[in-house]
């Protein structure tokens, strides 16, 4: 417990602790500079997990699976207003909205747009449970399972499950360069090893 | 007078508390686009707008991330981050002679001179290949620039925008803009021009 412990100071006079007093400056302090700690040692990008695959952290900026906050006064495209309108997806620009949030990769929209977190403890079906390890599509409940996530659209998961594919091209070559598995993903030129994704038919095995 | 904080415990919650609100916004820098280009006759010089392009108002985490002119193989990686609302911002990097001339706003950014090359390049801005564009011979009247427009789709933002000649409007991250003039010759001021009264005129 607290208790007041007279001490002196250096010229010998009596000073109060006050230990209340120290533990709210104490709890004062921790609540702002908590927040500066937090902000300074967290990477923006950790790798992460996206639907079952383990993304390194170029990759993640790529498909960026958080979104971003879009001021709506700042769409500049029809396409996208109406997309941001509908929680659509506009194919010039390559973003798609879902409530109000912005996602610049088809994966990560169709993801937040679709996918429904599912407690893997709580499905009963076999399938739907074999298809925690291996993503696939359960006739009997309706619904494709990837990851931690269930989706009711049949079309939205098939295209998920080819994003996932090539997801997983990209981290395969992640391992030789990393900078080689964001242009795969992205269809763009990896500017350290000179290869040029943007070519439909050249895929991440052609190039290993 | 200080709170009594008759259960000292009560800072624990609070702690945690501020912890959790302190989780990280994700900044991100995917939406910066080319949109105007200028150069003189030796590339002494040149600026290079980008204009935050779609609304996001987090693009800032440009630090390490870099611009490329690809054949002349010109880099200019960023060196830190942004701060702000960047929902349509323009980011203006320039040589310093640039920021010398009469008329132009502070660049943001200093790049070395002849960065863009002014027979035509191709411009990537780190692994974004939405951002990539190619452009052409530049203009070097000293006043026209090359800016993007909407190419044959009639939509600005996206793959097929082109560069179309403009007069020159550079713009800085602060919203600070101008124009260059660099056909009006720069005299030096001498007392007779002074007080002949012909040193205000163009």
């Amino acid at each position: 417990m607290w208790h007041n412990h007279p001490v002196e100071s250096a010229e010998g006079v009596p000073l109060q602790a006050h230990p209340r007093r120290w533990a709210f400056a104490l709890t004062l302090c921790f609540i702002f500079l908590c927040p500066v700690w937090v902000l300074a040692h967290v990477s923006p990008w950790p790798e992460g997990t996206i639907a079952g695959v383990r993304v390194p952290p170029a990759l993640l900026d790529v498909i960026d699976p958080g979104g971003h906050d879009v001021d709506p006064g700042g769409i500049r495209c029809s396409d996208c207003l109406t997309a941001f309108v509908n929680d659509g997806y506009c194919r010039p620009s390559h973003i798609g909205y879902v409530d109000g949030r912005a996602y610049v990769s088809r994966l990560a929209y169709l993801l937040v747009k679709d996918g429904v977190p599912v407690n893997p403890k709580a499905i009963s079906c076999a399938q739907c449970r074999a298809h925690l390890n291996a993503p696939g599509w359960c006739d009997q409940c309706g619904r494709g399972l990837v990851g931690n996530l269930a989706v009711s659209s049949h079309s939205d998961f098939n295209e998920i499950l080819m994003e996932r594919e090539r997801l997983m091209e990209a981290v395969r070559l992640a391992s030789r360069c990393d900078l080689c598995a964001v242009a795969f993903y992205a269809r763009g030129r990896c500017s350290r090893c000179h290869i040029d994704y943007r070519a439909p038919a050249l895929s991440a095995a052609s190039t290993r | 007078m200080y709170p009594r904080l008759s259960q000292p415990w009560i800072g624990v919650p609070i702690l945690l508390l501020s912890i959790v609100a302190a989780r990280p916004v994700l900044a991100a820098s995917h939406q910066w686009r080319f949109n105007e280009l200028f150069t003189n006759g030796d590339g002494t010089i040149q600026f290079v707008e980008m204009q935050e392009c779609c609304g996001f108002t987090m693009e800032t985490n440009l630090s390490s991330k870099w611009i490329l002119a690809v054949h002349a193989n010109h880099k200019y990686t960023f060196r830190s981050n942004l701060t702000g609302n960047t929902a349509n911002k323009y980011l203006l990097l320039a040589t310093q002679g640039f920021a010398d001339t009469p008329g132009a706003p502070a660049p943001d950014i200093i790049i070395p001179n002849g960065f863009l090359p002014t027979d035509g390049d191709t411009l990537e801005y780190w692994q974004y290949p939405d951002a990539t564009r190619g452009f052409g011979v530049l203009p070097m009247d000293g006043k026209t620039a090359l800016e993007v427009g909407p190419g044959p789709d009639g939509v600005s933002d996206t793959d097929d925008d082109v560069y179309a000649p403009a007069v020159n409007s550079p713009t800085n991250y602060s919203g600070e803009t101008g124009s260059i003039d660099l056909t009006v010759p720069v005299r030096p001021i001498t007392w007779g021009a002074i007080k002949a009264g012909a040193w205000a005129q163009p």
